[in-house]
Formats: C-alpha cells, sequence, structure tokens
C-alpha cells in the first residue's frame, strides 16, 4: 500500500514538473515570437481531482468540468459543475458499521483575480486569487447500520434514500500556465467552508459532492485544471 | 518561468494535503452504559462507598455482568430494543435488589468513520430495599464520549 501511494504521489509529481519542461523550452523562444495582444476568451476544460481522488477512495467516483472567462484585464469569471457518486465498498461498510450510498451534483461560480505581472511578450500565464461560492445536492441512504451491543444485542436499522443540499464559499489561489497555443493548465488550492447545511435527517453525508468530508466544516481541496481556450477577442 | 519552480514545491504542500492523507477517527466502544456510584447511606455528605462480591445481571440474561467483583461504580449497559433495562444487583446469594431503568433514546449520527450510536435520556430509576436505601439521577443524559456518572446509588 505505501508503495502504491508513492508511486502515485511520484506520477502526481511529474503531472506538475513536465509541464514546467515544456514551458521552459518556450519561455527561451519568448524572444523571438512576434508581439502580439493578450487574448480574451472563453475556457473549457475538465478538473482532474476527481480522477485523482479514486487513487486515493476506491469508492468514490468524482468529475467535473471548469470554465474561465475573461471579463476584463485582470478579472476573471470561474464555473464548474461536476458529479460524485460514493458506495461504500463491503470492506469499508463492515469497518464503519454501516453502509452508504451516495449521488449528487455541484455547481460553484465565482471570481478570481489574476495577480501575475506580465513582463514577456505572449505569456499568457496567471496567478490566481479567487472567492467561489458552491452549491451541492445530493441523494443519499444508508442501506443498513448496526450499533453494537455487547450485552442485549446488537440494534440493526437502515436509512432510506432523501435529498440534502450543501452551500459554501471558497477561497482560491494558484497559478495557471499556457502550455500551448490556447491550451492550459492550472491548478489551485482551496480553502472550503460550509455556510449552510439542509439535513432533515440524522444521517450525515460521508462527502459532500465538491466540498469534501461532510463530518467538517472547514475543507481543504485541491483541483487540476486542463482547459482548452476558445478566443473571442485577440 | 519562475513561479513554476514554486509551484513544484507547492506540489509537494498540497501532496501532504491530499484525501490519502486524512487520518481516520478512533470510535469508542460501549457508549451506552449507565454509570452509577456507590455512596454510603448513613453519611449526611455523599460519601463514596465499596462494595464487595458485587454481581449484576440483566433481567432474564444467562450471562453476568460483574460477577463477584469489588466495586465503588457500575457500568450497567442499556437495552437499545426496550425503553426499560432492569438489572439484579447482589451481593450474596440472599441479599440482592432489583434496578429498573427507564429511559428514552434517540438515534444520532457520530461522525462518518464512526456511523450511528443512541443517546439516552434517564426518566426514572426503581428499585427494591434489600440493600439499597435509595437512587438519585445526577446526570440524566447517557452520551456517546461522555464519562460523568449517571446515577448516585446509596446503599446500607
Amino acid at each position: 500500500m505505501v508503495n502504491q501511494q508513492q508511486i502515485l504521489n511520484f506520477i502526481f509529481i511529474s503531472f506538475f514538473l513536465f509541464p514546467g519542461l515544456v514551458l521552459g523550452q518556450s519561455s527561451k523562444k519568448a524572444d523571438d515570437l512576434i508581439e502580439k495582444q493578450q487574448v480574451q476568451g472563453i475556457t473549457l476544460g475538465i478538473n482532474l481531482e476527481g480522477p485523482i481522488g479514486r487513487f486515493f477512495d476506491t469508492d468514490r467516483s468524482a468529475f467535473s468540468a471548469v470554465t474561465h472567462i475573461n471579463l476584463s484585464p485582470g478579472w476573471f469569471f470561474r464555473g464548474e459543475a461536476g458529479f460524485e457518486n460514493l458506495v461504500f465498498s463491503d470492506e469499508n461498510s463492515e469497518e464503519r458499521n454501516f453502509r452508504y450510498e451516495s449521488n449528487g451534483s455541484f455547481v460553484k461560480a465565482g471570481l478570481l483575480y489574476d495577480f501575475f505581472s506580465v513582463d514577456e511578450v505572449g505569456n499568457n500565464d496567471n496567478i490566481f486569487v479567487g472567492l467561489n461560492y458552491g452549491f451541492a445536492f445530493q441523494e443519499h441512504r444508508s442501506g443498513g447500520y448496526t450499533i453494537e451491543n455487547d450485552y442485549w444485542g446488537d440494534f440493526h436499522g437502515s436509512e432510506s434514500a432523501y435529498l440534502m443540499n450543501t452551500h459554501w464559499l471558497e477561497v482560491s489561489a494558484g497559478p495557471r500556465t499556457e502550455l500551448f497555443k490556447n491550451f492550459y493548465m492550472g491548478w489551485t488550492v482551496n480553502l472550503k467552508v460550509k455556510i449552510l447545511q439542509d439535513n432533515a435527517r440524522e444521517l450525515q453525508p460521508y462527502s459532500v459532492p465538491g466540498f469534501g468530508n461532510g463530518d467538517n466544516t472547514v475543507n481543504v481541496g485541491f483541483s487540476y485544471v486542463l482547459e482548452y481556450m476558445i478566443p473571442w477577442k485577440k | 518561468m519562475k513561479f513554476l519552480s514554486g509551484l513544484s514545491a507547492l506540489c509537494l504542500i498540497v501532496l501532504l494535503l491530499s484525501p490519502g492523507c486524512e487520518g481516520e477517527e478512533a470510535c469508542l466502544s460501549n457508549q451506552h452504559a449507565v454509570q452509577a456510584r456507590l455512596y454510603s447511606a448513613w453519611s449526611s455528605s455523599d460519601k463514596d462507598s465499596v462494595l464487595e462480591n458485587v454481581s449484576l445481571i440483566g433481567m432474564d440474561m444467562d450471562d453476568s455482568i460483574y460477577r463477584e467483583q469489588k466495586l465503588s461504580e457500575l457500568f450497567m449497559p442499556l437495552n437499545f430494543d426496550n425503553d426499560t433495562s432492569v438489572f439484579v444487583l447482589g451481593v450474596s446469594e440472599t441479599l440482592k435488589d432489583t434496578l429498573s431503568v427507564v429511559y428514552s433514546k434517540e438515534l444520532d449520527f457520530i461522525s462518518r468513520d464512526c456511523g450511528y450510536i443512541f443517546t439516552f435520556e434517564l426518566d426514572t430509576i426503581l428499585h427494591s430495599r434489600s440493600f439499597i436505601d435509595s437512587v438519585s439521577i445526577a446526570y440524566p443524559t447517557v452520551k456517546y464520549g461522555e464519562s460523568t456518572a449517571n446515577i448516585k446509588l446509596y446503599i446500607y
């Protein structure tokens, strides 16, 4: 298990180092580039947080799409929508004394400010700091749970499926770089603070789509986005 | 790019925050027992008392909770299927008392690692009077993670 995690970590780090090499080559050529104006457009991309997270938790499947829209110099709109499905494996159900299933979706929207000072011709890199609002709705259930009582006997129950939703605010920061023409790679560290949760029953979500650990009010998350920009203005 | 160096370094920090590094919570067991402390009925103030040869068994149960032990406090597990748990407390073959603990219970969810538990609210305690003088409820809530004594048993 440790070896597998080390291998995954190595692959993970390599994901970040490789683009650095690519960009390093392109920056050497920067002086030779023809001067051009900064482009504006809309990007469409995918957040690899979910697929990467599956290496750490095989009970979870998650995926999300991301867009950035350059509103004005320095300011970007960021939108994200995705889903997360989670079903406890038999092993985890036994360990935790309950079965659990959740299917849910989320949307996030916010503003990013790019404070990276561009001093190089043709450089479209960014360093973002932003604030996002997140909303998730999910249907979850516990197919069965056990409360252990060694003396009188265990109690067995279940919780039927019902809908609940969660609202949170998210502060994010991180860089984005143009790997190839109009193709970007970026990542952010996200500090998420739950502000409201509408949950009518006892069962607490194991994980809130887009937010993370359902036990916590504050979560730290990570996003790794690959996106393509459709320019509308040069 | 200068910032890419920082980017790579920060990756290492991010890895530390990744889901694979989250620790699992340790779950407590036997969190559904009423904690009873023994006091002398002869003292005007609460004075701890120790009983020898204490046996405790649930009514209609085959297994004892305690068998001929020297104790100053008892842990009496509550039955999840009823709202009353009845125990027989004895200090010899002939000297025995019956304790009936009446309570309500509520289902709670502790955490994603530990799942569900019951929280109990003690209502009444009925008892016979062979060697138990009286019983008082000091703290009526039997809750996961709490270790406060719930009842005081005053014995002759």
